[in-house]
């Protein structure tokens, strides 16, 4: 039997370790985000104003930067936003910064890059795509749009280029430079060897296997209780609660959510799709709880916070 | 007329637009993906072949890795729908010839690539908590073995096949991730039950390592076959089948639109070809009409060349006989006058001729009476000078005395030498009056007028002079310049008459001072000619053309007929002469006339 045993060990390990050589030669999953993209300034002033110009609501109430606020990390550390009619949205605002890298758009995922990134900031961001006639006219009626889009677009506004202009502008809305991200290009003293540490806890304990990629997250969908049932133990469940379930209807797809991008992780409290989670230390247990099934030591726990803590990136110069 | 040519315009036009259309048609439709946008679409076709091999590797090698970066599964399926509507906007173009069989093709590429994306999403979703829970199995079994060591006073034995249940459970199940079977997962459900009963025997805080792996050993039990499922779907989805077919339509397609470009290149060979051959007889029957419009064209200029000139020669004709009758009706004029003028002539002839008559009796008589007289005195003057010697023996000297006195009284002896004097000026008187009788009989010779004659014209011009001296003699100098001249045959009266015509215009030409006349004469071999010139005041040129003219003059009216020169004009000419007229402003006139010596007509 022992023989047995250790034919098996070196046999399973002979499978086992090449792989994870193959893993370790690869390099880290984690690269570093690009530099912002060099776009058509006119469009991307268009899109600016756009983003800031509350006709863009049903009720002319909100603009898109009123809830994505780019001096808190493109949300607004509200639990639950409130929506033109005051009442909370079904889900907590995630950031806008860096989103154009994210394969889908919302928690829910139910929509690609373009589209998802722009919706109305109606009572529901489910209700996307109602008024948009209402919100075109509106834009097409104002003459300094009327001349931004003849000289950006060389025609009259439509809703097409509305969209365009505001999903240029997002494109440019990344944060480049973070501590995290001058280590992945070879600064290695940017980070201290606790953070180091933290990093290294990050990838054993599989947080990475999620959150990977260039934006830390963004490029997969995950189911929320992994090892356990979240949303039983959270209680009193809606809608907005299944997850990608509410777009394809598929029993598979219960409680799938978008794993989100861990930059800026550190100043988008707070956290989850129903902002359950107010601190990074919640986020960090409920994580290890749900998704990886195990418990680390406080130490350890600390140490990936700190890591978190070096996503954040920089806006315009400035870090979040 | 006009809407008849409007109408054949607008029927060219139409003709011309439908030929030319036709001939785009041909040409559009000859044109065989001239943009390659077949090789384009292939292009396309074989880069998104490309991306879903690249996908699919990925996707292979996320499944042996555990910490992977899912940002490749993601990337190729954003490239592939980047290329895919590229290619839909590109054949969307292009001309289908199964429109069905593309749309379904089209239907089935695009399920197989939704259903692949779904089939990655999920696979990510799975892959990622069984890789981690794989990658953390051989660390929890560690973690079993140390907490099972603190356990000091525990059945060892026990212990150790505990600790070997879950290695061997740990094995299990790394060996049912590369080999997954029912048997396998039946083991593993096994040990996973000894586990759980294993684990009640243990104290509280030991069980929790065992719940750990047992939790992730059972993630490993539910997701590998959902992984190994999802693969497997994945590798069965026919994109890459789907893409070939799309390519064999394409090519199908190339086929199809290279034949009907190929037919449509013959048909506008011939087309063009038919074109070519009208456009040829269009140019020659345009050659032909134009030379034949050239023809009718040169026949019309020649005939109107001929009206012209038929109208031309018609005025010509008719001018010519205007000016004839002009000239018949001068001449007859002329005639007239000169008929009159000969009359006058005639009558003043007649009147001479009988004047002289009567005047050469008595010329006659007194001039031989004078003789007489001469003769007589000079008798009487012998013997009155033998009075006068016989006076002085006369006694009484008182007789002799009163005979001298008487003679001094009548002065005898001034008488003496008188009148031989006055008999002799007489006697010239007398011969200078005949003289002027017979010139003026030779003027006049009215019975001889019409008599062709050869004269002498110097003696005619003599004679002429005579009768115009007086007139002249007040007004001019008169210089002859004569050389010999034969005898002319001519009308001499006539002659005379020009002559005196042209001296008394030469007299009058003269101003205030005193002029000088030139008298000319000359002979050629069968002409003779006559100069008459003057230093008068001249002739301006617009007067010279008419200076022949009947009644033309510049003299005050009543002074002068206007006839003189004409009438002169018309004797030369009779005599087959010419007169000709030299004249300038200021410096004066000289007239010349020719004669012939003999008349070619004196028959």
């Amino acid at each position: 039997m022992p023989i047995c045993l250790q034919v098996r060990i070196v046999a399973v390990m002979l499978v086992v370790l090449p792989a994870l050589a193959l893993a370790q030669s690869i390099g880290g999953p984690l690269t570093p985000l690009p530099a912002v993209p060099e776009l058509d300034p006119a469009r991307v002033e268009l899109g600016r104003k756009l983003f800031n110009d509350p006709r863009l609501s049903p009720d002319n109430s909100q603009a898109c930067a009123d809830c994505h606020r780019l001096d808190r990390g493109g949300a607004d550390g509200q639990v639950r936003s409130s929506g033109a009619d005051g009442k909370p949205l079904p889900v907590h605002t995630p950031s806008v910064f860096n989103a154009s890298l994210n394969f889908l758009q919302f928690w829910d995922g139910r929509a690609q890059s373009f589209d998802g990134l722009v919706h109305l900031a109606t009572g529901s961001a489910a209700e996307k795509g109602d008024g948009w006639s209402a919100v075109v006219q509106r834009i097409a009626g104002d003459p300094a749009y009327q001349a931004g889009f003849a000289q950006a677009y060389g025609k009259p506004v439509s809703a097409l280029d509305v969209k365009d202009a505001l999903v240029t502008y997002q494109r440019t809305l990344l944060t480049p430079d973070s501590r995290f991200d001058r280590y992945l290009k070879g600064d290695t003293s940017s980070l201290s060897l606790e953070e180091k540490h933290g990093y290294q806890r990050f990838q054993e304990y599989g947080c990475i296997a999620c959150h990977q990629g260039v934006n830390i997250g963004g490029n997969m969908l995950q189911k929320f209780g992994v090892f356990d049932d979240y949303f039983a133990n959270r209680g009193h469940v809606a809608e907005a609660d299944r997850g990608r379930y509410n777009v394809t209807g598929d029993p598979d797809d219960l409680y799938l959510f978008k794993v989100p991008s861990l930059r800026n992780v550190a100043v988008t409290a707070p956290y989850f799709h129903d902002g359950s989670a107010p601190t990074l230390e919640a986020a960090v247990d409920a994580m290890f709880h749900y998704q990886l099934g195990r418990t680390p030591s406080d130490d350890d726990k600390a140490l990936i916070i700190k890591f978190l803590q070096t996503l954040t990136g920089q806006w315009e110069g400035k870090p979040l | 007329m006009r809407l008849n040519a409007r109408r054949s315009l607008l029927l060219l036009a139409t003709c011309a637009m439908s030929l030319a259309s036709v001939l785009v048609y041909l040409y559009w439709m000859s044109k065989a993906d001239e943009n390659g946008t077949y090789a384009q679409a292939r292009d396309l076709i074989r880069q998104i072949k490309q991306y879903d091999a690249q996908w699919e590797g990925a996707v292979l090698k996320s499944r042996t890795t555990t910490n992977y970066n899912y940002d490749p599964l993601v990337l190729p399926l954003l490239e592939m729908k980047r290329l895919w509507r590229e290619f839909d906007t590109l054949e969307g173009r292009n001309l289908q010839t199964d429109r069905l069989a593309w749309q379904s093709a089209f239907r089935d590429y695009q399920q197989a690539f939704d259903d692949k994306v779904l089939l990655v999403s999920r696979f990510k979703s799975h892959n990622a908590i069984l890789r981690n829970s794989l990658a953390f199995l051989p660390a929890a079994a560690d973690v079993i073995q140390v907490h099972l060591r603190q356990l000091v006073d525990a059945d060892t034995l026990r212990l150790r096949r505990i600790t070997s249940d879950t290695y061997d459970l740990m094995l299990s199940s790394l060996e049912f991730a590369q080999t997954t079977t029912d048997d396998k997962a039946a083991d593993i459900l096994v040990g996973l039950n000894n586990l759980s009963v294993n684990k009640e025997r243990l104290p509280v805080d030991f069980q929790v390592p065992i719940d750990t792996i047992s939790q992730h050993i059972a993630l490993i039990l539910r997701e590998q076959p959902k992984v190994d499922q999802l693969l497997e779907a994945i590798e069965a989805v026919p994109i890459a089948e789907r893409l070939d077919a799309i390519a064999l339509m394409l090519d199908r397609d190339e086929q199809a639109a290279a034949l009907t470009a190929q037919r449509y290149h013959f048909y506008l060979l011939v087309f063009s070809t038919l074109l070519v051959l009208l456009l040829l007889y269009m140019g020659v029957w345009l050659m032909r009409s134009y030379a034949e419009i050239n023809r009718v064209n040169r026949a019309l200029v020649s005939a109107n060349d001929e009206l012209e000139q038929r109208v031309e020669r018609r005025t010509q004709a008719l001018s010519q006989a205007s000016a004839a009758l002009q000239r018949e009706v001068d001449e007859r004029r002329q005639l007239e006058n000169q008929l009159v003028q000969s009359e006058k002539l005639a009558s003043l002839g007649q009147l001479a001729a009988g004047v002289a008559h009567e005047v050469n009796n008595p010329i006659g008589f007194v001039s031989s009476n004078l003789g007489a007289l001469d003769d007589y005195f000079g008798r009487l003057q012998e013997m009155l000078k033998a009075y006068a010697d016989a006076e002085n023996t006369l006694i009484p000297n008182t007789l002799s005395a009163e005979l001298a006195k008487l003679r001094t009284e009548i002065e005898l002896d001034y008488l003496l030498e008188d009148i031989p004097a006055l008999i002799r000026e007489s006697k010239d008187g007398i011969s200078r009056v005949a003289r002027i009788v017979k010139d003026l009989k030779d003027f006049s010779r009215v019975d001889s007028s019409h008599d062709w004659q050869l004269a002498d014209l110097h003696q005619g011009i003599e004679s002429t002079l005579n009768i115009v001296a007086s007139e002249l003699r007040h007004k001019a100098d008169l210089v002859k310049e004569y050389s010999p001249l034969p005898q002319v045959e001519c009308l001499p009266s006539q002659i005379n008459q020009v002559i005196m015509n042209l001296l008394v215009n030469a007299t009058q030409a003269m101003g205030a001072e005193r002029g000088k006349i030139a008298l000319r004469t000359g002979a050629s071999e069968n002409r003779v000619w006559i100069e008459v010139a003057d230093n008068g005041c001249g002739i301006p040129a617009e007067s010279l053309q008419k200076i022949f003219d009947p009644f033309y003059t510049t003299k005050p009216i009543g002074q002068g007929t206007g006839l003189g020169l004409s009438l002169s004009y018309g004797i030369i000419k009779r005599h087959g002469g010419e007169i000709r007229v030299d004249s300038e402003v200021g410096v004066g006139t000289t007239f010349r006339v020719e004669l012939p010596i003999h008349q070619a007509r004196s028959a």
